[in-house]
């Protein structure tokens, strides 16, 4: 009984996600099978024709243009956003003068405004970029704003009080203490970066992965459409995961458990 | 020990306080006075204690000798020099300790060195020096987070012991921490302030600890603040532990306790 039961503990205390997971691929592949929806088929033939596409080079191919779009407008959006966040939340001029902005294309549907980026950028990687941009530039602002809002006042006046300048407060006191929710505000943000690049691939001009994605669906070649959007799905968890960690190592330090002593 | 039975501090002023007042706007708009033409003098290298109740604005007083806050009437002068902000004749040890989490304990104490642009090793000398005095040398590379609550207010007494200000402000330093801690901290800070007698103004709400601490404590009154009464702690400065069981030292503190339950019955009736 006990040897009966143990692979099942062992998944729920480890990896409690196979519950749901598991099933969940063996239903694709029935469902697959049965051929009851056709932009469904069978998981073993989708995973046979992503397979296919790395060994052919396609994705080699076309991966490159996408990551290169990713990179730049991350890097973009860190830059720009992390030092407009805090140049909000430190100057009140600049939040009143900018503030409106951020909190309007904060909650716009980012996607709507994607067409509009053809017009000023064209058809070439820039209206990718600016997509990428478009779509994680305000979730890093807003985030930094909060992080360093939430800074507390009492480092802020301890500071003060020992006349210490603006680029060693910076430096010492708010960026270290707006650094969680700034690393927040980033993984949310690859997300997003991940979801304007192809977005704008699809949109823009139909090249890189996203362009892939349009390519196969009018063609109606399920099973490489539905490989690939696994492969980019894979590839946005991976990111995050990996950011969660780099996350987890940069705050370590700070949240160990104490060991108490008395005075 | 030298000094035992000489006058205490020197007469000569180094803070002067003149007719202070300051004023709060409360979010209804109403004028709200906290500071009401405080008037009185530090003098050099003596020990004073700010004594009042919740309310009496001591530690807007202290805030506004050390240059944070503004005040609305009156002269503030550290040695002839108006007060216009933070300088580095003052420091502050801080009553919710104010370290920064993420920097070890020297690192925390080194912080302000840093501001004044001294190098590396200079501020790590200094700021070991710090530690030394408050018996912390062990623990420099310490997270404060790692530290009891005594332990970090003399991380926050190193810090301000570091820069070697000539007035020492503290803000109801000990006020956050258990009554044995308390005492333990008391005798300590005494201590490290026989060796070079900075000019200290002590802010608290605890009478005891104002008798045991000080040459002078000037006592205040609530709603608008008022200086109600100074008093010389006539005893002598040689003090020990025992001193909290003699009649002159329960004799003042009767006193000052006795005046300070007057505003508090004044203000709070039926509370």
């Amino acid at each position: 009984m006990r040897a009966l039961t143990y692979p099942i503990r062992a998944v729920y205390r480890h990896a409690p996600g196979l519950f749901t997971i598991i099933p969940l691929l063996l239903l694709w592949e029935l469902v697959g099978r049965l051929e009851l929806i056709f932009v469904l088929p069978p998981l073993t033939e989708v995973l046979a024709a992503g397979w296919e596409l790395i060994t052919s080079g396609v994705i080699g191919e076309n991966v490159g243009g996408t990551l290169y779009a990713l990179a730049v407008g991350l890097g973009i959006s860190v830059v720009f956003g992390v030092g407009l966040g805090i140049a909000m939340a430190r100057y009140r001029l600049v939040d009143e003068v900018l503030g409106i902005y951020v909190d309007v294309l904060m909650s716009a549907p980012v996607s709507a405004i994607v067409p509009v980026l053809v017009l000023i950028f064209g058809t070439g990687g820039e209206s990718i970029i600016a997509a990428v941009v478009l779509f994680c530039f305000f979730v890093i602002t807003v985030n930094t704003y909060s992080g360093v809002k939430e800074v507390d006042e009492n480092l802020i006046e301890m500071a003060r009080s020992f006349s210490v300048p603006e680029h060693l407060l910076l430096r010492r006191v708010v960026l270290p203490g707006a650094l969680p929710l700034m690393l927040t505000g980033l993984r949310m943000g690859i997300g997003r970066s991940v979801n304007g690049a192809i977005f704008g691939e699809m949109l823009v001009s139909v090249v890189g992965l996203g362009g892939l994605l349009i390519l196969y669906g009018s063609r109606f070649q399920f099973d490489r459409l539905d490989a690939l959007i696994l492969m980019i799905v894979g590839t946005a968890v991976l990111l995050m995961t990996f950011f969660e960690w780099v996350e987890r190592r940069l705050l370590s330090g700070r949240f160990e458990a104490g060991d108490e002593r008395e005075a | 020990m030298e000094g035992v039975g000489a006058p205490v501090g020197s007469s000569r002023p180094l803070i002067t306080i003149d007719s202070v007042d300051k004023h709060y706007r409360t979010r209804s708009d109403a004028d709200l006075q906290a500071l009401d033409g405080i008037t009185f003098d530090v003098r050099d290298r003596e020990f004073l204690s700010i004594l009042g109740p919740s309310g009496c604005g001591k530690s807007t007083l202290l805030r506004i000798i050390d240059g944070l806050t503004s005040y609305d009437g009156g002269s503030v002068a550290i040695d002839g020099e108006p007060v216009t902000g933070p300088g580095p004749d003052r420091a502050v040890v801080f009553q919710n300790f104010a370290l920064l989490p993420w920097a070890t304990v020297l690192d925390n104490v080194a912080f302000p060195l840093e501001a004044r642009g001294l190098g590396g090793r200079e501020r790590r000398d200094q700021a070991r020096a710090a530690l030394q005095q408050v018996g912390l040398s062990e623990f420099e590379d310490h997270y404060p987070r790692t530290l009891s609550g005594g332990m970090q207010q003399r991380v926050g007494l190193a810090r301000a012991l570091a820069v070697d200000p000539r007035v020492l402000l503290m803000d109801e330093p000990f006020g956050a921490l258990d009554a044995l801690t308390r005492t333990f901290l008391q005798d300590e800070l005494l201590n490290i302030w026989s060796r070079d007698r900075k000019t200290v103004v002590f802010v608290t709400h605890a009478i005891d600890e104002a008798v045991y601490l000080s040459d002078r404590v000037v006592v205040m009154s609530p709603r608008p603040g008022r200086v109600a009464e100074i008093v010389d702690v006539t005893i002598d400065r040689n003090r020990g532990a025992d001193v909290r069981d003699t009649p002159e030292f329960n004799e003042l503190v009767g006193h000052m306790r006795r005046v300070l339950r007057d505003f508090v019955s004044d203000g709070e009736t039926a509370a």
